[in-house]
């Protein structure tokens, strides 16, 4: 019993870490602009694309690729948003909504067309290795190194946000955009730094999920879905409270795939139970200000 | 007068469909403080957006030290010179008092300068040196406009715009405050006013403008504004003196006493 608790603990972290990843791009991004960028998850795809290739045809390992694939988010995300959004940023929030979308579905299609719908992954030694911590404890050490980095992805952004000039300015905007203008921030080159950085994040994602899922030109919606449930659960806004709402549907799924019969079924449902609840009992989400003044 | 700073020439402009501001000009010399009056909705906070440029202005042109503004874009403006403590304070609730005055230099011609301009807006208000680590949102209103002013000043500005610096302060405050502008002022930083509280503002200012329902209706100096008559019937409330309502009382009766006689 006591080594059940224990694995459900160690699971539910790791599952946490890699959710952790999907969500903080898509909460940065939304915390900026007031978008929710719906083609999020086709930038992970892509950025496990991008990491495939590298894999296996230059030989480069997933966690070596992903500064490249980071770099290469940030630029494409940057690009994106000035060709497309920037232009409709004075638009009703349904256009807005429905071009994000409509963006998914071209990048998800052009992959189909690329790749086909083949499922591929990457397959670096560490895909497949576990440590007993005990005789019946598993550490599946893909997801640990998913976890590892989920951390230093947060922290870095976190301490960015926090003392870095650029990012108090993202803050300004993200709690005021008019008075942010008024201390000289180019309020519409944050939102593009915001989305090209919130890519970054995606992509980056997408290298280290090459080693944890299949690859195909589809991953990404139940991504987005699972990131979506998450940053309604931490509050939309706040990046923090992201960690948490990835921590607590990482939990939830855990323990119910462990404890309930038949639980690994029933898990997937979980993330809409729980937003079901926060929505009732806590509109703003965990720590978010998103509508706190309405 | 000195050269203008600021001319607002023929401005017009609103929010949608609706005009909020039409046929606006003023001028605003170097180092002057002039103050816009009038009641509410008379189109003093519009002007002021549209100086700053968080509205767009739909006709006319704005001249900024004999440059055309008119298409700049906000941050541009701040860049330039033109910094507003916006009404209803518009503090950043959730940064630190800091953080908030760390903001207001943000734009590349302060932050070279930001620990000395920092020194001399902890020197004006000594209140945010103490506050310095606390959540802005979470300090009183009259706490709340001085990091306001504060963080407008430690953009450096050639010209200051406050629009409203007395709203919901009581009147202790209100006195602080405009002891604070009026230092401002005197250390040669140009000053556009938008007050409601219409004696605070004329005892500050050296010319004045009063506008009501989207016009300038009345213009003069400061002196000469707090004599006018038409001052004080472009307002309600603040602007009532005990003295103005026994006038109009008088008047009332005069009016009911004689019926069809001239007016006013």
């Amino acid at each position: 019993m006591a080594s059940l608790i224990f694995q459900i603990v160690v699971d539910s972290l790791l599952l946490g870490g890699v959710y952790t990843l999907m969500a903080v791009g898509l909460s940065l991004a939304f915390g900026v602009t007031r978008i929710i960028n719906f083609a999020h998850g086709d930038i992970v795809m892509y950025g496990a694309y991008a990491a495939f290739f590298a894999f296996v045809s230059l030989n480069i390992d997933p966690l070596l690729s992903l500064l490249f694939v980071a770099i290469l988010g940030a630029i494409g995300g940057y690009l994106l948003f000035k060709l497309t959004l920037d232009r409709i940023l004075d638009a009703p929030g349904i256009n807005q909504v429905l071009l994000t979308f409509g963006l998914g579905l071209v990048l998800q299609n052009v992959a189909v067309i690329l790749w086909t719908g083949d499922e591929r992954s990457t397959t670096p030694s560490y895909a497949f290795d576990s440590w007993f911590l005990s005789d019946d404890i598993v550490v599946a050490k893909g997801r640990l190194i998913a976890f590892g980095l989920a951390v230093a992805f947060v922290v870095l952004l976190l301490a960015w946000l926090r003392w870095s000039e650029l990012g108090r300015a993202t803050r300004a905007v993200s709690q005021n955009r008019a008075a942010a203008s008024l201390m000289g921030i180019n309020v519409r080159a944050m939102y593009a730094l915001s989305f090209g950085l919130s890519s970054s994040f995606g992509t980056a994602t997408g290298a280290i999920m090459s080693f944890l899922l299949p690859i195909t030109p589809f991953m990404g919606f139940p991504i987005l879905v699972k990131a979506f449930a998450i940053i309604i659960l931490g509050g939309l806004d706040s990046i923090v409270g992201t960690v948490i709402g990835a921590f607590l549907l990482a939990t939830a799924e855990t323990t119910i795939a462990y404890v309930v019969p038949q639980g690994i079924g029933w898990a997937e449902g979980v993330a809409f139970f729980l937003l079901v609840i926060v929505l009732i009992v806590r509109p703003t989400g965990i720590l978010g200000t998103v509508g706190r003044d309405a | 007068m000195t050269a203008a700073m600021l001319e607002l020439d023929n401005i017009r402009a609103g929010y949608n469909d609706a005009i909020a501001v039409e046929n606006i000009s003023l001028t605003v010399g170097q180092s002057e403080v002039v103050c816009l009056l009038g009641a509410n909705g008379a189109g003093k906070t519009t002007t002021m957006r549209v100086v700053t440029g968080l509205i767009p202005l739909l006709g006319g042109t704005i001249r900024y030290n004999g440059e055309d503004i008119s298409q700049m874009p906000p941050h541009e403006r701040v860049t330039a010179g033109i910094c507003l403590s916006p009404e209803g304070r518009q503090v950043f609730p959730d940064l630190t008092v800091m953080e908030n005055l760390s903001l207001g230099s943000f734009n590349r011609r302060a932050r070279r300068n930001r620990a000395q301009t920092l020194d001399q807006v902890l020197t004006l208000f000594p209140k945010l040196a103490e506050r310095s680590g606390q959540a802005a949102g979470l300090m009183s209103g009259g706490e709340q406009q001085m990091l306001a002013i504060g963080r407008a000043l430690m953009g450096q500005p050639k010209l200051l715009a406050l629009d409203e610096p007395s709203l919901g302060l009581s009147p202790k405050m209100v006195s602080t405050v405009f002891e604070s502008i009026q230092t401002i002022a005197r250390s040669g930083i140009t000053i556009l006013l938008v007050e409601q509280n219409t004696r605070a503002a004329l005892s500050i200012a050296q010319r004045g403008y009063v506008l009501s329902a989207g016009r300038v209706v009345h213009e003069g100096t400061a002196a000469d504004l707090a004599q006018s008559e038409m001052v004080q019937k472009a307002f309600v409330g603040a602007a009532f003196t005990k003295q103005s309502v026994r006038k109009s009382r008088r008047e009332r009766r005069l009016a009911e006493s004689n019926p069809g006689g001239a007016g006013a």
